[in-house]
């Protein structure tokens, strides 16, 4: 009967003791998954910016900025699912900052274009509690009628 | 009372071994299940580690890269996925790579991809143990001199060597004893290699031959002829260096599916643009750009002839574009 009962409270400290030991360990991977999530994201600033989809050129060559029109005909959220939902989930959209639009908050369609402000590029379309923002300047390009503005690209990483 | 002691020293015995065996059972299991989940943890570390340097090189043109990690690594790259210690990890990129790479340096490399417009970029992955030699005849030493030291060379970390088929003929045993250090010998003739491919297998114990074959003076664009026999066909020089690196037809094929998928859709968006400069600027003629766009997104597959002229016509419409009416790129 003894033995029995050394054996069993045995278990019961080795299986608390797993437990613990199992906590720590997932809490600490969740951790270094989220660090490597903003880490990708950051990285993920300048990768975005040269997607020959939205990147300008001139005779196929890239240019530094964004060409807003491309922006206008290219739905990010059909094409690069897998791309930008592999580490985490994000919503990444451009804005002109200078000259000041005069909505700030005006989304840019066919439509607005170009006299708006936000231009969606990827958007999961997913419920989230809180977001990191990220963000980075970018020359926004209008072809239309030749000339460059002032803008952000935002990658806000959903959590 | 003396059988009783017995049966209870019997019991005990039997109760040891099963308490014994149930831990030792659960300790077994616990350690199976922690060297799964660390070799799916170092798999996870690796993808990320090589995907966060293909997403910063892909904002350059041409860039290249030593990997040094403190331990072996050995890992595949095969159809979109990264494998290793038999896990697996999807990777979305364009990535020419040899059958297996081991070893603690990887080297790495990206080119940017323009045909005509830019496309995006293709990476290379190397382990070093394998030597690419370029060989060349009287016809095609600039096209090899170009492949080893220029903007559309080789990338300058992976071992490239350049001889002539004269010198293949006249003294390879110099050339054994140059690559003598590797695990393997690449040879990519740019010329016909019937002739030396006997002397070849007989000096060099693991090697092999790939052969090039182009219409076009530069072999900006042509085919790729395996040691199996198989065929492909390459539409500039980052995709050739891709057919050299690649360890058979069929690891090269699945990266020239992306980047026709992926041609198709930059493609589509200057298509889409194309319409709506057209919608927004009535005055000007976008009808041959679109034709053009439109042709572009269905070239035989199999002939680089029908890539180029295709290709000659996106041009040929865009360069007629200009002033009041913006190029399409």
């Amino acid at each position: 009967m003894e033995t029995l009962m050394v054996a069993m409270v045995f278990m019961v400290v080795l299986v608390v003791a797993l437990g613990f030991y199992f906590k720590f360990s997932s809490q600490n991977v969740e951790e270094a998954g989220e660090n490597a999530c903003i880490v990708s994201n950051t990285v993920m600033l300048s990768s975005i910016a040269s997607m020959p989809e939205i990147q300008c050129s001139v005779n196929g060559k890239r240019e530094q900025c964004i060409d807003t029109s491309k922006l206008m005909v290219f739905d990010a959220s059909q094409e690069y699912t897998e791309f930008f939902t592999s580490n985490c989930k994000q919503k990444v959209y451009f804005t002109q900052v200078y000259p000041e639009p005069e909505n700030v908050e005006e989304v840019c369609v066919q439509g607005a274009y170009p006299d708006c402000a936000v231009y969606p590029y990827f958007d999961p379309r997913v419920e989230y509690i809180s977001s990191v923002v990220i963000s980075t300047p970018v020359s926004l390009y209008y072809p239309l009628t030749d000339e460059y503005r002032f803008g952000r690209l935002f990658v806000e990483i959903l959590q | 009372m003396k059988n009783k002691a017995q049966m209870s020293s019997s019991f005990n015995y039997i109760f040891a071994l099963v308490i014994g065996g149930i831990v030792f059972m659960f300790f077994v299991g616990f350690a199976y299940k922690f060297i799964d989940f660390s070799g799916s943890l170092s798999a996870a570390e690796l993808v990320s580690s090589l995907n966060d340097e293909f997403a910063a090189f892909s904002a350059s043109d041409s860039a290249e890269k030593t990997l040094s990690f403190s331990q072996d690594l050995s890992f595949r790259v095969y159809e979109g996925k990264i494998l290793s210690d038999g896990q697996s990890k999807d990777i979305d990129h364009i990535i020419f790579a040899p059958f297996e790479v081991k070893g603690e340096d990887i080297l790495l490399a990206t080119k940017s991809l323009e045909i005509p417009y830019r496309i995006g970029n293709v990476f290379y992955i190397a382990d070093g143990k394998t030597v690419y030699i370029l060989v060349y005849d009287a016809s095609t030493e600039d096209v090899v001199q170009e492949l080893q030291s220029s903007y559309t060379s080789l990338p300058q970390n992976f071992p490239v060597e350049i001889v002539s088929t004269t010198q293949i003929a006249s003294d390879l045993n110099t050339l054994y004893e140059l690559t003598n250090s590797y695990e393997k010998v690449r040879f990519v003739f740019f010329s016909s290699s019937e002739v030396y491919a006997e002397d070849i297998a007989a000096l060099f114990s693991s090697s092999e031959i790939l052969e090039v074959h182009s219409s076009l003076d530069d072999y900006s664009s042509g085919e790729i002829l395996y040691p199996n026999g198989e065929e492909v066909i390459y539409l500039s020089y980052p995709l050739l260096i891709g057919g050299i690196v690649s360890g058979d037809a069929s690891l090269y094929s699945y990266n020239f599916q992306l980047v026709l998928e992926k041609l198709g859709r930059v493609t589509g968006v200057y298509y889409d643009k194309t319409k709506f400069f057209a919608t927004r600027l009535p005055l000007c003629d976008y009808a041959s750009m679109k034709t053009a766009l439109n042709n572009f997104q269905s070239f035989d597959e199999r002939s680089y002839g029908s890539f180029l002229t295709k290709e000659a016509f996106v041009e040929e419409a865009n360069k007629d574009l200009g002033g009041e009416c913006p190029e399409i790129y």
